[in-house]
């Protein structure tokens, strides 16, 4: 039986099944949706499961995004027995300069995670292809594998700012307390993308921030409503008061959303001059 | 760093005072150009505009000034040099120049394999019947890969510098026709391939001209060039490809009709019909009514009220050329069905321009729209822009309406919308106009593109589903920018200033009391989603009047996540 078995998976269509698990039109979606379940059997199967991965990363190369949305949704539902299958052909970038094989293999195994992937990925970190090393840094930071940190630090003075806010993207997952300076430094980047980075990252870490975020306090008003942001993530509403003096209406703004003592608006709302923000403050004290 | 906010007049200075409140500058909206390789027809401008996308409503705005402003053979060269091309013409005489021209053409085309033509259009026409079965739609797709593989490669062979100086030597002498024809010596004769008289008569061997009339004539042949005094007239056209043709039609209501690639097309060669006065129809089906394919196509219309009705390709379509479709006065009716009215593909520049009257802008609904509906249908219309993803960008498509109070109506992907690093515009200056859409459209933009919205003035009425009303998707601005008028913007998600995937969705109205309705508020009136570990952005954006909103209120702010911002001014 299980000869037979054998002999029937054998024969599978692996072209047919991918057209079909590929198609964009709407009206065969449940065929769609069968292709896909198939795939994700078949490559769990013990005796055809790897030539149905390794197929599937042959088209890693394909020019249709919407094929790679489908590959990567594919290999997440497999898992990690995908992972040695997609490092073995990573170095593979693809048939043109758009080394889209690569990026796809480094997209999936962020997608997929876990400790296994960083050392493949980190051999991109400095690959001369702006794309590929911001998709190395998102990895790693997918991978949330504290042995990726030493590898991270270096994307973070990057010249390209979106390389820069994978990096800053994958310090925020697996930062510990020795990593908030650099966060902290990000707070002011010239790209949102950092900025917003580092907030999480900050959050992710907790109230041991705090102390280095109060003594960033200055006259910076534009890392002033970071700072203020960052608090309010972290849950230091109490520390939020202080910065109700602020002349930068933003950060003000920041502050009132974090505020829930209605007492204290009430106080702040007879002070308010910025129109806007007075009619804001009004809406808090109605809730 | 302190930022004083003063309110001043600009709607750039609010736009900065906005984003600060989700802690982004002006700064920090833009695109990098080389997210994907560059292909060698992407507009230098495109690229520029990517990394600076609020500067696309300065370029937008200064290419309609130029339109209505400037004489009819400058514009067409400024379009020349976007192209990166100055064309200096040296004016002859009549016949010299039309020889001159059509040597021009030829060498033009020298090099260029003459499958070019059969590829662009297999690539470009849709068929209205739906894909039957998967293993069709990947042959289909396979098949569509190798084409535009040969297109990138073969296009390059096409002399556009030779082809523009002929474009603007035959736009000129069509524009001053007048200086020939009054010296001719013209007799009364008949002719075979005209019913009517005709005036004059002349067979160069490789072009005939031919001069009608003031009474009733019927054209049958397609001349080279024919200048017909007037009288209602028939023109039947048949597909040209090659060389040019010259009409010109000094009054009349006419009826032109044409086959594919006729009435004022370009196709591998140039086509101008200029019609000064009447009631006119001009019945074309696919590249047609004003239509540039390697070549450039111009319609006039200078008077009357008038309809124009296409299929796909048509009435201000460019792909890999130029086509303008310029309509001067009266009521008129625009009707297509795909790829139609302002649109641009690869390396081409697509203008509708209405000067004055009330007009109505519609798509048929033919072509279903299969990736995503079974009862939607692709537009594709209307101030719209698609290349050939990955492997080419988009253009320029551009609807200029400069008054009266109009209606637009189209479906899928229309009315000021980008695909593919190419720009889609509508510039609206003046009326009460409205807008009926359902996705992907009225200012908005997918896929590295930029798609823009602007009226100016008026009490307007803008009506969309989703991905709307100043909505970027996947690293693109799409902006909605209504600038006087009460104006009314109703959708129901993903829309009035929302941003997905890394794009950036703008809606601003600058005064006027408005309402803003939405059915789902999670992801509208100011709204950018999480994508690729970074924010997108979206912001609704209201600086004066007495305005309503489902999701915010009058003189208040309110944010939807930590990249999205509705703001109301005053």
């Amino acid at each position: 039986m299980i000869f037979l078995l054998f002999i029937i998976n054998q024969h599978v269509d692996y072209q047919d099944l991918y057209n079909k698990a590929t198609t964009s039109l709407v009206k065969f979606q449940v065929v769609k949706d069968s292709a896909f379940q198939r795939f994700v059997q078949l490559a769990q199967d013990t005796l055809i499961g790897e030539g149905t991965i390794n197929f599937l990363i042959s088209k890693f190369d394909t020019k249709s995004a919407a094929e790679r949305h489908t590959l990567k949704d594919i290999l997440i539902k497999i898992g990690k027995s995908a992972i040695k299958c997609i490092v073995r052909k990573i170095d593979y970038r693809g048939s043109d300069e758009e080394a889209r094989s690569l990026k796809q293999s480094l997209w999936v195994l962020g997608e997929i995670g876990g400790d296994e992937i960083v050392e493949t990925t980190s051999r991109f970190l400095n690959d001369v292809e702006w794309q590929i090393r911001s998709n190395a840094y998102t990895t790693l930071g997918k991978s949330r594998s504290k042995n990726a940190l030493q590898y991270v630090i270096q994307g973070l003075k990057d010249s390209i700012p979106i390389v820069r806010k994978c990096a800053y993207y994958a310090l925020s997952q697996i930062a510990t307390k020795k990593e908030i300076p650099h966060l902290i430094e990000g707070l002011d980047d010239e790209f949102y993308g950092v900025r917003y980075a580092c907030v999480e990252g900050l959050k992710n870490i907790g109230r041991p921030a705090t102390r280095f975020l109060l003594k960033e306090i200055s006259n910076n008003e534009f890392k002033n409503y970071f700072i203020v942001l960052t608090l309010r993530e972290i849950g230091e509403k109490g520390k939020l008061k202080m910065f109700v003096k602020s002349n930068f209406p933003p950060v003000r703004f920041n502050v009132y959303q974090g505020i829930e003592d209605k007492k204290f608006l009430q106080e702040i709302l007879k002070k308010e001059e910025y129109p806007i923000l007075k009619t804001k403050l009004l809406t808090f004290l109605k809730k | 760093m302190l930022i004083i906010f003063f309110i001043i007049q600009s709607w750039a200075t609010y736009l900065d005072s906005s984003l600060a409140f989700i802690g982004l500058t002006k700064n920090d909206l833009y695109f990098r150009s080389d997210y994907a390789m560059r292909d060698p027809y992407r507009f230098a401008i495109i690229d520029s505009l990517m990394n600076k996308p609020l500067e696309a409503v300065n370029f937008i705005t200064s290419m309609e000034d130029k339109f209505w402003n400037l004489p009819e053979s400058a514009v067409l060269k400024k379009l020349f040099q976007l192209y990166d091309i100055i064309i200096d013409e040296e004016n002859g005489d009549f016949r010299g120049t039309l020889k001159k021209g059509k040597q021009l053409i030829k060498e033009a085309f020298l090099n260029a394999p003459p499958e070019l033509s059969r590829v662009f259009e297999e690539l470009t026409i849709f068929s209205p019947e739906p894909t039957g079965s998967i293993e069709e739609e990947k042959r289909n797709e396979k098949r569509q890969d190798s084409l535009i593989v040969y297109l990138k490669e073969n296009a390059k062979n096409v002399d556009y510098n030779k082809l523009f100086n002929a474009g603007a030597s035959l736009f000129s002498l069509a524009l001053n026709y007048k200086e020939w024809y009054s010296g001719l010596k013209r007799y009364n004769k008949k002719l075979p391939g005209v019913e009517g008289k005709i005036l004059y008569y002349e067979n160069f061997g490789f072009y005939e001209i031919v001069v009608g009339d003031t009474a009733p004539n019927i054209y049958k042949r397609d001349f080279a060039v024919i200048i017909d005094l007037g009288g209602n007239d028939t023109y039947q056209f048949s597909s040209k490809k090659g060389g040019f043709q010259i009409i010109i039609d000094v009054g009349g209501n006419d009826a032109y009709f044409g086959e594919n690639y006729a009435i004022g097309c370009g196709n591998f060669g140039i086509g101008i019909l200029i019609d000064e006065e009447g009631h006119d129809i001009y019945y074309g089906q696919s590249f047609s009514v004003g239509a540039g394919v390697f070549g450039i196509g111009i319609l006039i219309d200078r008077k009357g009220n008038d309809r124009y009705i296409g299929d796909t390709f048509t009435q201000g379509a460019g792909g890999f050329g130029i086509g303008i479709l310029k309509d001067d006065n009266g009521n008129d009716i625009y009707e297509g069905a795909l790829y139609a009215q302002g649109f641009a593909s690869t390396y081409g520049i697509g203008i509708l321009g209405d000067k004055k009257g009330n007009d109505m802008y519609f798509i048929r609904e033919k072509y279903l729209d299969e990736i995503r509906y079974l009862d939607h249908y692709l537009s594709l219309s209307q101030g719209f822009t698609i290349g050939f993803r990955p492997d080419l960008s988009g253009g320029m498509g551009i609807i200029f309406d400069q008054a009266g109070n109009d209606c637009y109506f189209a479906d899928i992907f229309c009315q000021g919308s980008g695909y593919w690093y190419g720009l889609g515009a509508i510039v609206d200056d003046e009326g009460n106009d409205s807008y009926v859409a359902y996705q992907y459209a009225q200012g908005a933009a997918t896929h590295l593109a930029i798609g823009i919205l602007m009226d100016k003035k008026g009490d307007d009425n803008y009506v969309a589903k989703g991905v709307s009303q100043g909505c970027g998707h996947d690293l693109s601005l799409g902006l909605l920018f209504d600038i006087e008028g009460d104006d009314s913007y109703v959708a129901f998600d993903l829309s009035q200033g929302a941003g997905n995937a890394n794009g950036i969705g703008i809606l601003i109205d600058e005064e006027g009391n408005d309402n803003y309705s939405v059915k789902r508020t999670i992801n509208t009136q100011g709204y950018g989603d999480f994508r690729r570990e970074f924010g997108s952005i979206g912001v609704l954006m209201d600086l004066k009047g007495k305005d309503f909103y489902t999701s915010g209120e009058d003189k208040s702010l309110w944010q939807k996540g930590k990249y999205g911002i509705g703001i109301d001014w005053e």
